[in-house]
């Protein structure tokens, strides 16, 4: 009985481990801007909060949102070293306004690329670029832009909350923009 | 990791084309989205771990990650280290915790737990041979002690007490034949107030009461086995004290064990000398209770 209370307990750790480990390292990274100087700290927290899943596996396995006591975990993790560091977190990051208007300029120049191509060569241009987009990229593409889903019928479908649902199609428009700035940098 | 779409668009690729060009007309400062993102993010974050939206802080996470053009994954050679780095600190931890567990252990058995051992006394009779068999134990809240002579227990059915009180100890003991050690030393101040006795079929249970002016007491109880009922039945008697999570002090004199040990404010002190089982207990110290027992076997 307890050899297999154990076994149980491994193999749910070990899942745990599969389905989060990158997550919570990519959320800890986040947490702290990225910042090249923080990245051992993201390291020790991501492996702190899994060392702290392990000792803790018995209670998490009846836990009702144990990815919510994962990423509460790292974030905690993150703070304490922030203040044990006496370092003061920086939100915000500045950047001026020059630097601001010079994206806005490259974003502008995008769109008179895309519109100077011959329609024919736009519309290979399309193909190419949305079939760079992966399975989860393609899906959303059909439902919101072909299928015109709103944005609660699409969280209900990917049963995420709609503030998600619109950060993913944020994603998606950022990354087909990203696709044919990279097209007109190739050519 | 993301798979590369297999799917074939529908052929409307200048609706596509149209889609791509409102996509581009969307204008949007990378670093406005990436402050609302961080916004998002963190008030996410801030949400108890029962109800935080975890889908959101990933769609925030990765929505950065795009725009900071960032989007490397962690290799799994570097997942896998990290994880070894995991198992081993899980190892570490867990040797600490045997240790700190053994180390309790330790404590506890000092404090007698599972710490059992027979004490044997020769009984004064006639036959020469040991007649009262000591069971000693404690735990961390009680100090038990069986006494039983070394024949098969069998149920007494009738051992009743008489009950008497005496104004001295001469009176007590008149009818006694074996008798108890007395205290030659008590700490200052205390005066002996009066006695009891209980008489059974198999053993008198003699109690002398000693007070100070504050109030403090000290009681000898002393359970007299007589040479006969050592001798010639059997008996068992269970005695439990309560007591602290202070260890057991055994102090031997004269060859006997006493075990000292606290209840509360209370030192109390048992053994078992010939066919008598004694038990002491006061307002006193450890070591005040020492030199009561040292004067009982004729120290000071």
């Amino acid at each position: 009985m307890w050899g297999r209370h154990d076994k149980n307990d491994e193999a749910f750790y070990e899942n745990l481990c599969n389905q989060y480990f990158e997550r919570i390292y990519n959320y800890c990274k986040r947490l702290v801007r990225g910042q090249d100087q923080f990245m051992d700290f993201v390291e020790d927290c991501t492996q702190n909060t899994f060392l702290e899943a392990r000792k803790q596996i018995s209670h998490l396995r009846n836990h009702p949102n144990v990815e919510g006591w994962l990423y509460t975990t790292a974030r905690n993790l993150i703070n304490h070293s922030y203040r044990s560091m006496y370092v003061k977190k920086r939100h915000e990051v500045i950047m001026d306004d020059n630097i601001s208007g010079t994206l806005m300029e490259v974003d502008h120049e995008l769109e008179e690329l895309f519109n100077s191509a011959m329609d024919l060569d736009l519309e290979k241009l399309s193909i190419e670029i949305l079939s760079k987009l992966n399975t989860n990229e393609s899906d959303l593409y059909l439902d919101y832009y072909k299928c015109n889903m709103s944005v609660s019928d699409l969280s209900k479908k990917y049963d995420v909350s709609a503030t998600a649902m619109t950060t993913r199609i944020y994603r998606l428009k950022k990354k087909i923009k990203n696709l044919v700035c990279d097209y007109f940098k190739e050519n | 990791m993301d798979q590369k779409s297999k799917k074939s668009f529908p052929p409307n690729t200048s609706s596509d084309k149209e889609i791509i060009k409102k996509i581009l007309s969307e204008k949007e400062s990378d670093t406005g989205v990436k402050d609302r993102m961080y916004a998002i993010l963190y008030e996410a974050s801030s949400a108890d771990e029962v109800t935080m939206d975890t889908d959101l802080i990933d769609e925030c996470v990765k929505a950065i990650d795009l725009i900071e053009g960032n989007e490397e994954h962690l290799s799994q050679e570097e997942i896998q280290t990290m994880r070894r780095k995991v198992d081993q600190r899980y190892k570490d931890w867990l040797n600490i915790q045997r240790k700190s567990r053994l180390k309790k252990l330790f404590v506890q058995s000092a404090a007698g737990l599972i710490l059992v051992f027979f004490l044997s006394s020769a009984v004064a009779s006639a036959f020469g041979y040991n007649l009262i068999q000591i069971v000693v134990g404690w735990g961390k809240e009680t100090f038990d002690l069986s006494a039983q002579n070394q024949s098969n227990v069998q149920n007494d059915t009738h051992n009743m007490a008489d009950k008497k009180t005496y104004g001295s100890i001469g009176e007590v003991m008149k009818d006694i034949s074996s008798k108890p050690l007395l205290p030659g030393w008590l700490p200052d101040g205390f005066a002996f107030k009066y006695a009891e006795k209980f008489v059974r079929s198999d053993n008198t249970n003699v109690l002398l009461y000693y007070e100070d002016s504050a109030n403090k007491a000290i009681v000898f109880d002393f359970s007299i086995y007589t040479d006969k009922a050592a001798a010639d039945m059997s008996f068992a008697k269970d005695y439990s004290f309560e007591k602290d999570n202070n260890i057991v002090e055994v102090y031997e004199k004269n060859n006997l064990r006493h075990y000292i040990f606290q209840n509360i404010d209370r030192v109390q002190a048992v053994w078992n000398n010939l066919n008598v089982i004694y038990n002491v207990s006061g307002d006193v110290s450890a070591d005040e209770m020492k030199k009561v027992i040292d004067s009982m076997n004729g120290g000071s």
